[in-house]
Order: C-alpha cells, then sequence, then structure tokens
C-alpha cells in the first residue's frame, strides 16, 4: 500500500510538472482586409462531392497531440499523428492506459495534429537507445526509475519551454526538423478532398512569466498555428522566440514567401488576464502596427476545450444565468487562480472595440472555434463517453475524480486526490470546431476560418446559422432562406457598416443524436468610458417568445433523470430560429453581437461515470450541463 | 543398496540436496556480483563525452569525479531499491517495463506481402471488408413540428393525398437542405437521424411516400436514385487491398507473438 501511495504521489507531482504545458490558452484576432499572400493559386475548378455555394457545415477538430509532445509522451502516450487522422476517420485508437478510443458518433470532417513545436519529437529519441540523445544526463533522468528525478528532468524541459532558452544537447534541432517535416507529410497523406481535410499545424507554447509555479508554470499564452496548404521546413517555437509577436512577424515572412497561416490561441481563461491584453507584450502601449498584425494573423480563437471555457466568467457577467459553465481557472501546472479580466473572449470583444476607436483597428476582432485539445490522439467529446485528455494519469474515472478513491461507493469522509479535485474533475468533454463552406477541402475549410464563418461547440452537433442585415421575418419559412441570408446581409464573422438598425437572423437545429434546444440568445457587447459593456437577449424559445421586458424565454420544465440520465419528454425543440432587431439601440456607437444556443439539460461525463460505477456522485461537480454552441460575432460599425 | 536407490523418498531427498547445493553456489555467486559495481573506461569516457555535448567544455577532473559518483549512486540506490523490491509493485515501472516489451513485438518487421495470386484469392474472401455501401438520393420536403405537433403528422398526409405540386416551396426550411444525392447510411444518420436513415432506404423509388419521422420532425422523401452496395474490382482498388492485408498481417503477428509468450505461462487464478 505505502508503494502505491509513493508511486501516485510521484506521477501527481510528476503532472504538476507536466501539467503546465497541458494547459494553454490563446487568443485569436480577425483582420478586415485578407492579408496579401502573393502566391496566385492554380484556379481549382474540381468541386467535391457536396459542393454547395451556400455552404455546409462541417465539424472538427484543430487541437490535438501525439507522443511528438513533451508533455504526452511521459504520460505514456505512443499514438502518432497518422492515429490522429485515422481516429477522425472513426477508427479504434488506443489510449495509454490500455484501452481503445473511437470518435463519437460520425467521423471528423477537418482535424490538425498540433504537437507543441518545442522540443518536437525530442522525448521519443531521448527514450530510444539507439539515439545519442538517449545518452544525455536529462534523458537518462526523464527515463529512470527515481519518480523525484523523472519529475525534475521533464521540469528541466517544460522551464525551458517556458524561458525559451535552450537545453544544450536535448535542443536537437535536425530531430525537430525531421519530425515536423514527417508531421507535414503525413498531413498531406491523410488528406482527403471532399471527405477529410487536414492541416499541417503545430502549437507555440508561449506561457506568460509573472507568477506561476516553477518549471513551465503559469498563464497560458499558447496559439496553434496552422498552415493554409504549403508549410515551411522550418517551424518557429518558443525556443526561437518566446513573444507572440515575433512568431507573427515569422508568419508574415512566410505568408510573402506564398505559406499562408493563422494562429488560434486557446485556454485564454487560464492565460493570467494577459490573452486579451490592453497592453503589448512588453507592456508597451497597443498601437496600429500590433493590431493590423494581430488582427491578419489570429482571426479565430479557440474558446472551449476540454481545459474550460474561455466565452466568459460569472464575475464578468452577473447578469448572465448561463454564464457559470464548465469554469476552469487553474494556471498552468499550478493550483494558482487566473486573473480574471483579460482572460475571457466577450469582454475582449469589447476590449476591441474600445482599442479600434485608438488605432483605427479592432485586434479582438475574432470568430470562434472549439477543439479537444486531447494529449491521446483523439479528443472526447461525448459526455457518456470520456476519457478526460492527459493519458496515463487521468484514464480511469478514479483518476478523474469522477468515482471515489480506493473503491469508495461515496464522498463522504474520503481525503480527494488534489489532481482530480483541482484539475481533471474540473474538465469538460469538450468540443468542436465548426466551419461553414462550400466544400470540404483545405481551401475553403481555411478560407472559413481567415472569414471567421466559423463557430464553436461545446460536445455537441448542434447546426448553426447566423446573418446581419436587412433580414425580414418573411425570410424564415422561405425555401431560399440562407440564400437570401446571404444576399440581403453578411454571415457570421462579417462586418455591417452603414445601417442604423440592423436586423439579425439565427437559425438553429439540434444535433439528431443530442439533446433537444432549449434557447437561442444573441450576445452584445460594446465599450463606453465606463468600459467593457455587455447584455443578453433570449431570441427564440423553445415555449412561446421571450418576455419584453426582461427579454427572457420561459423555463420549458426539461429535466433529467438522475437515476439513469435520461432526458424529460415533451419539452424543447427540434430545432428554433428568429429574428431579431436590438431593441436598445446604440446610435454611433460600433458593437459585436454573437448568438448562443443552449440545449436541454443532460447528465455531465462525471455524473455518467458515478452512474455506470454504481457510486455517489462527486459533490461538488454539477450534475448536468445544458450543451451548447456559440457563434462568431457580427460586427456593427458606427459609420 | 540397489533397492534403496530405487525408493522413491531417496531420490527425493537426493534431488534436493542437489538443489540445495547448487543454489547455495548460485547464491554466493549472485550476491557477490549484486555487491560489486563495475566501472569500466568505456563506461567513463561516455560520461566525458556527455558532459563535453551539454556544457561545450571537456570535464576536468572534479567534474569527472562528480559524475561518476553520481553515476556510481544511482547504481546502488537501484540495487538496494530492487533488492527492498521496490521495483516489483511500482505501478508505474510495472507498466512501463509492460510497455516497451509490448513495443518490442510491435515493432517487428512487417510481413511480405503475398503474390498477386494469393492477395487476390484473400481479396475475394474478404470481400466484406471492401464493400462500397448502397446509397440513394432523394427529395424531401419538411414539416416542423414546432407549435402543431398534434397535426404535424395528418398535415403530412393530406399533402402526400393532394398532388405534390412545386414540392420545392412546400414545407419548411430544413438546415441541411432540400436534395441529396448519393448518401450512404451513415450520411442520412449523420443529417437526420437513425431512425429516418433506417425508413427511407426501404421506400420505393420515383414517387413520393411518407410520411418518416427524424430527429426534427415529419418528412414527405421522393428517391430518385438508388445504387446498391458493390464490391469494386480488385484490380481498381490493389492499393486498399494490400493496405488492408498488410495490416491485418500485422494484427496477426503481434496476437500469435503475445500468445506464444502467455502460453509459456501457467496461470493461476485464485478464489
Amino acid at each position: 500500500m505505502a508503494r502505491i501511495t509513493k508511486s501516485k504521489v510521484a506521477y501527481t507531482a510528476l503532472l504538476t510538472a507536466l501539467g503546465g504545458l497541458t494547459l494553454g490558452a490563446c487568443q485569436a484576432e480577425q483582420r478586415t482586409n485578407a492579408p496579401t499572400s502573393p502566391a496566385p493559386k492554380a484556379e481549382n475548378t474540381a468541386r467535391t462531392d457536396g459542393y454547395s455555394p451556400t455552404k455546409n457545415a462541417y465539424f472538427g477538430d484543430l487541437h490535438i497531440h501525439t507522443k511528438n509532445s513533451f508533455d504526452a509522451y511521459i504520460f505514456n502516450v505512443r499514438t502518432t499523428p497518422a492515429d490522429v487522422y485515422k481516429f477522425a476517420l472513426g477508427e479504434n485508437v488506443r489510449h495509454p492506459a490500455g484501452y481503445d478510443i473511437t470518435i463519437a458518433g460520425d467521423p471528423l470532417d477537418f482535424v490538425a495534429a498540433t504537437d507543441h513545436g518545442a522540443y518536437m519529437g525530442i522525448l521519443p529519441q531521448m527514450d530510444n537507445p539507439d539515439s545519442p540523445l538517449s545518452d544525455l544526463e536529462v534523458a537518462k533522468n526523464m527515463f529512470g526509475t527515481d519518480p523525484t528525478v523523472i519529475i525534475g528532468a521533464f521540469q528541466t524541459v517544460g522551464a525551458s519551454v517556458r524561458s525559451g532558452v535552450p537545453l544544450e544537447g536535448a535542443y536537437d534541432r535536425d530531430i525537430i526538423d525531421s519530425t515536423w517535416q514527417s508531421a507535414v507529410a503525413t498531413a498531406d497523406k491523410y488528406y482527403r478532398p471532399g471527405e477529410l481535410t487536414t492541416f499541417a499545424a503545430y502549437e507555440f507554447t508561449a506561457v506568460t512569466s509573472g507568477r506561476g509555479a516553477d518549471g513551465f508554470g503559469g498563464g497560458n499564452l499558447h496559439r496553434n498555428v496552422f498552415f493554409a496548404d504549403a508549410a515551411p521546413d522550418r517551424l518557429f517555437s518558443t525556443l526561437d522566440s518566446t513573444n507572440p509577436e515575433d512568431l507573427w512577424d515569422w508568419m508574415d515572412e512566410q505568408r510573402a514567401q506564398g505559406r499562408d497561416s493563422i494562429a488560434i490561441p486557446h485556454n485564454s481563461n487560464v492565460s493570467d488576464g494577459e490573452m486579451f491584453a490592453m497592453t503589448q507584450t512588453n507592456g508597451d502601449m497597443i498601437d496600429a502596427d500590433y493590431t493590423t498584425q494581430r488582427l491578419r494573423n489570429e482571426p479565430i480563437v479557440e474558446m472551449t476545450q476540454v481545459k474550460g471555457t474561455s466565452e466568459t466568467h460569472p464575475e464578468l457577467s452577473p447578469n448572465d444565468e448561463f454564464a457559470d459553465f464548465e469554469i476552469y481557472d487553474q494556471l498552468l501546472a499550478s493550483n494558482i487562480v487566473s486573473k480574471v479580466d483579460g482572460s475571457y473572449v466577450r469582454q475582449a470583444l469589447a476590449r476591441g472595440l474600445a482599442l479600434e476607436e485608438q488605432t483605427g483597428t479592432n485586434p479582438y476582432a475574432f470568430g470562434m472555434i472549439g477543439s479537444s485539445d486531447s494529449h491521446v490522439a483523439g479528443g472526447a467529446f461525448d459526455e457518456k463517453d470520456y476519457w478526460s485528455k492527459v493519458g496515463i494519469v487521468d484514464g480511469t474515472p478514479e483518476a478523474r475524480g469522477s468515482v471515489p478513491p480506493g473503491g469508495a461507493k461515496s464522498w463522504e469522509g474520503i481525503e480527494r486526490d488534489a489532481n482530480a479535485e483541482n484539475w481533471f474533475s474540473r474538465w469538460s468533454a469538450s468540443g468542436y470546431a465548426v466551419a461553414w463552406a462550400e466544400e470540404n477541402t483545405r481551401e475553403s475549410i481555411f478560407s472559413a476560418m481567415r472569414n471567421r464563418e466559423t463557430y464553436a461547440t461545446s460536445g455537441t452537433r448542434i447546426k448553426l446559422r447566423f446573418f446581419g442585415g436587412d433580414m425580414t421575418k418573411d425570410m424564415l419559412d422561405a425555401p431560399d432562406m440562407v440564400a437570401r441570408g446571404y444576399s440581403a446581409g453578411v454571415p457570421m464573422g462579417g462586418v455591417i457598416s452603414g445601417m442604423d438598425a440592423p436586423s439579425f437572423l439565427a437559425w438553429a437545429a439540434r444535433d439528431p443524436r443530442g439533446g433537444l434546444l432549449d434557447r437561442v440568445q444573441i450576445i452584445k457587447a460594446w465599450h463606453t468610458a465606463d468600459g467593457p459593456q455587455e447584455a443578453v437577449y433570449d431570441m427564440a424559445c423553445s415555449v412561446g417568445a421571450p418576455d419584453p421586458v426582461t427579454h427572457r424565454c420561459a423555463d420549458n420544465g426539461a429535466d433529467v433523470d438522475l437515476s439513469n440520465c435520461t432526458p424529460s419528454t415533451g419539452a424543447g425543440a427540434a430545432e428554433l430560429k428568429a429574428v431579431w432587431t436590438d431593441p436598445n439601440p446604440l446610435p454611433g456607437v460600433a458593437a459585436s453581437y454573437y448568438v448562443r444556443v443552449l440545449e436541454n439539460p443532460s447528465c455531465r461525463w462525471s455524473t455518467w461515470e458515478a452512474l455506470r460505477a454504481g457510486v455517489e456522485r462527486h459533490p461538488d461537480r454539477p450534475a448536468t450541463i445544458k450543451e451548447r454552441a456559440y457563434s462568431s460575432p457580427i460586427w456593427t460599425r458606427s459609420n | 543398496m540397489r533397492n534403496i536407490l530405487k525408493e522413491p523418498l531417496v531420490h527425493f531427498v537426493g534431488l534436493g540436496l542437489l538443489l540445495f547445493a547448487g543454489h547455495a553456489l548460485w547464491d554466493a555467486q549472485v550476491t557477490r556480483a549484486d555487491y560489486t559495481i563495475t566501472v569500466d573506461p568505456a563506461e567513463i569516457e561516455r560520461q566525458a563525452a556527455i558532459f563535453a555535448t551539454e556544457n561545450r567544455r571537456a570535464p576536468t577532473d572534479a567534474d569527472l569525479e562528480g559524475l561518476l559518483f553520481a553515476h556510481v549512486e544511482e547504481k546502488i540506490l537501484v540495487r538496494e531499491a530492487q533488492r527492498l523490491g521496490l521495483d516489483a509493485d511500482d505501478t508505474i515501472i510495472r507498466r512501463r517495463l509492460a510497455q516497451k516489451m509490448r513495443f518490442m513485438i510491435e515493432d517487428g518487421a512487417a510481413p511480405a506481402l503475398p503474390d498477386a495470386g494469393e492477395l487476390e484469392n484473400w481479396y475475394n474472401t474478404n470481400t466484406a471488408l471492401f464493400l462500397r455501401p448502397q446509397t440513394r438520393s432523394f427529395e424531401h420536403i419538411y414539416l416542423s413540428p414546432k407549435g402543431r405537433s398534434d397535426t404535424v403528422e395528418a398535415e403530412a398526409k393530406a399533402l402526400l393525398d393532394a398532388d405534390i405540386a412545386d414540392w420545392e416551396s412546400q414545407g419548411d426550411a430544413f438546415m441541411s437542405g432540400r436534395n441529396f444525392t448519393a448518401q450512404t447510411p451513415d450520411d442520412v444518420r449523420r443529417d437526420f437521424g437513425t431512425q429516418f436513415s433506417q425508413s427511407l432506404f426501404d421506400q420505393p423509388v420515383n414517387v413520393w411516400t411518407g410520411p418518416i419521422n427524424s430527429a426534427f420532425g415529419v418528412h414527405l422523401v421522393r428517391i430518385t436514385e438508388t445504387a446498391d452496395g458493390v464490391v469494386p474490382d480488385f484490380a481498381d482498388i490493389r492499393p486498399e487491398v494490400e493496405a488492408k492485408w498488410r495490416a491485418r498481417a500485422v494484427e496477426q503477428e503481434n496476437t500469435e507473438q503475445l500468445r506464444q509468450l502467455i502460453e509459456k505461462y501457467k496461470v493461476d487464478v485464485r478464489d
């Protein structure tokens, strides 16, 4: 027993060391002007099956790690980028805890493996006796038998990722380059236009330096970098520079050579307030160069994933009854609570409008996506079939805190594992990136991301249309509603100029495998001298219409039977649609509007796991959640 | 004496003595080896080389002494830990060893492809692996139950009984469209749900039929084209056949190796 305890403690400490890196956040910005891409592409006239001029919703995951990430390999992950694509196609992949994982429901339409650029592929070589890297002291320590020494070695690598100071010997650029080139080739190999779109991608793993634990603990400034098609032979990691602005310079250079890319920030929720700061990385005032460069390189953000929701926080949105949703706030590899201000997307939408007044460009005019951030080559999107994300340390219900430790049936008087309690049990079965694109090709999906015609979900496959401009109620029943939406205005991600009272049309359809819909909401963010402002309006209800004074739907009475996780019948809608005009317009004030769709409540993953194990569910985690979708905003200009 | 030598008890005792003697010898040998840490010149050179790589300079004598002391200390700690049995029940070590072994098995060379004739025979006996599913092309009219859940089915029937004219303007807009081409059962399930997908493939061709229920409401459908499931010719999909044969062969090889290992053991499951 004592030995078991010891190894558990060791793994816990190792996890703390490692966890830092696996937590990431980032934010992105969208440009209003298309970046200059000097290499004109050959006209692509051949269309794939399913091509539609009014676009299809494609579901994807743009954030997945494999054994080539240092914080995956150390947790026994041995799956490869090829496994990421196999998983996306619906094949089984082996989890390090020894069972097979399969995607919930249908295969993915698009996907990318995003291993950490820093030390990409290095740990597998340190663990390979035929590689000279296995002779390094740090390698022998990392793959030795003494847990304390293992943790120390891992911390050394993590600290280097954070500081950007390369470890002599371990920073083997040839191995990193060849691992990256192999990842690019694998993405090309699995690209099947019309069926599965893949992208060459990696993670730029910047971490704040202000607060945080030792090693790489701190605030998450991570970005995933995607190439539209052609990718360079070398990637740009924190070992080149830890400053995201230097990453943008490099992306600009690559773009000038015909290799377009975008960077997608993630986990702003644990960025310690720095992802959507009001200053540059070095603390200087934000200027026009910064805002245009950020917008050009970061048109979308990943705002929901396994490590929580970055939409908003209850402290920032006290009047939003649905804001307290899968909130996670621990800085990377630590138990330090992240600063709320500057860490959430909704506030950033308002801040961006203020920065636009100062500099002429809104650096936070970004669209939304979700993704998984799985470190085991495949995302757990389904509450009923969850495997968390890290690997061996959170691979069982007990390890992730949905089931009491040691075979106990209840949580009464049970000493809880700190990592399960503070980290894993708070994580989510989330999320998807959805792109509205004419067809399932790199060109079409990348262009959807560039134009922000994307949305995010918490792991459900809700379909969501959103248009702004001159929308009229008769369109709701028109057979050509979508075509008229495009011609009478702009889709999600677009900008409306010169209209006094634009109208908005939203249309949401349930996931055929998921729950019924409760309501569709529209959320407005703007800025005044008093700071960021927000308002939440219900737009369409499953029962009746929103109250004209409170702007809220009546409670539809939907519930879940917690003894078997069966949802109640009779309440909820298969689809909801409405046209809406702002009842509190602000003439002459720029604003952003985005849509949030809420499902009826359903069991959270932790409830499913406790139910299956026949034990009491975790008393401090919600029994149910309301799955949701978030559109990219539509912006209204004051002129 | 001859008789005594035939006694089973004597055999047993004699065998025991032999074993005991053998064990004592073995034990002494192992014990001596167990308390010796050998550091040969190659090891010293290796440590020096690693130091030079990591520090960009040759180690001084003091550095070397430190390195070797750390090396020896580690070896001794590992030995002592093993002696105390700390490795025996350590989950990390156990999993790691098992995983290393598994990778050794799985890293075996991929079996060579059989010749074309044999491959085609394998394809012929495994056609299910290459079956392209049946498809339907169809049009549909969607009636949303919102606000009329009690009457929507009757409305659909009435619409079907009347002659459907200008079908594209009938019913409600559907999120995934009104026209679908060459859809497999999985494709249909994805947009409409399982129940609808199962019904659709049983519908007749070129007539409006229904109502059929989906995850969204009620539909009238008209199948415009059907295609049965088909197995492509061997020659047309040979790379796919090769890939699937290889995957199958590797899997069988791995399973076989593991089976052979397991066979070497007696498994004693106790109540």
